[in-house]
């Protein structure tokens, strides 16, 4: 990597590390998956950063994260159940930003790994459901009706999306 | 989904409460997972 593009690279991962690092923890529910992830991800981009960074780097970054998130739970057996793991909640923010966070994640943790891959590309990263699409690499209409199912679990979700209320 | 459970669920995942401080020196971190893999 030359100078100029590592330079470039530091740049990058000290923007925009922030939010890629919350939508990795939106897709796991675990800081430290989530760090792991991040710096999978991260690592993949540094080895063609001369390739990506005129292009799309942190579209590469989404995609990597979305993929790796997934790919890793298609190896397990069990891999069309939710995941099933309550989040690791910290309390040291306050009752409000620890009910939201601990409401959040619970919810999310309901939904097999692509719907809530889809969840968290549409309503953290604003995609449409042609960009998650690319994204996942599958149809459009697959992802209309995986966010369909995603969105009626969490509708589910008892006092989820009131507390939409509480978030400062 | 109605346009406001729509928006309400985008409120909650960009909630601050989700938001989480990177590791330190981060990209030094990347470049030495890195380096393995560029010294093939």
């Amino acid at each position: 990597v030359k100078v100029e593009y590592d330079d470039a690279f530091t740049a990058f991962v000290a923007a925009r590390s922030r939010h890629l690092l919350q939508t990795a923890y939106l897709l796991t529910g675990d800081r430290h998956r989530a760090e792991d992830l991040l710096q999978t991800a991260l690592t993949r981009a540094y080895l063609r950063w001369d390739r990506i960074v005129s292009d799309d780097p942190e579209g590469y970054v989404r995609r990597t994260l979305a993929n790796a998130h997934i790919d890793w739970w298609r190896r397990k057996p069990w891999r069309e159940e939710p995941t099933g793991e309550l989040p690791e909640v910290a309390a040291d923010d306050g009752a409000t930003a620890y009910a939201v966070r601990q409401s959040v994640l619970q919810a999310l943790a309901v939904l097999p790994r692509r719907q809530r891959a889809v969840v968290v590309l549409r309503y953290y990263e604003d995609l449409s459901e042609a960009e998650i699409a690319h994204v996942l690499g599958c149809s459009p209409g697959t992802v209309k009706s995986a966010a369909s199912r995603a969105l009626g679990r969490l509708r589910e979700h008892p006092g989820l999306l009131a507390r939409s209320e509480e978030v400062a | 989904m109605s346009a406001t459970e729509d928006d309400d669920l985008r409120v909650l995942l960009h909630a601050p409460a989700l938001a989480l401080d990177p590791p330190a020196a981060l990209a030094d971190r990347v470049r030495i997972s890195a380096a393995p893999v560029r010294r093939r």
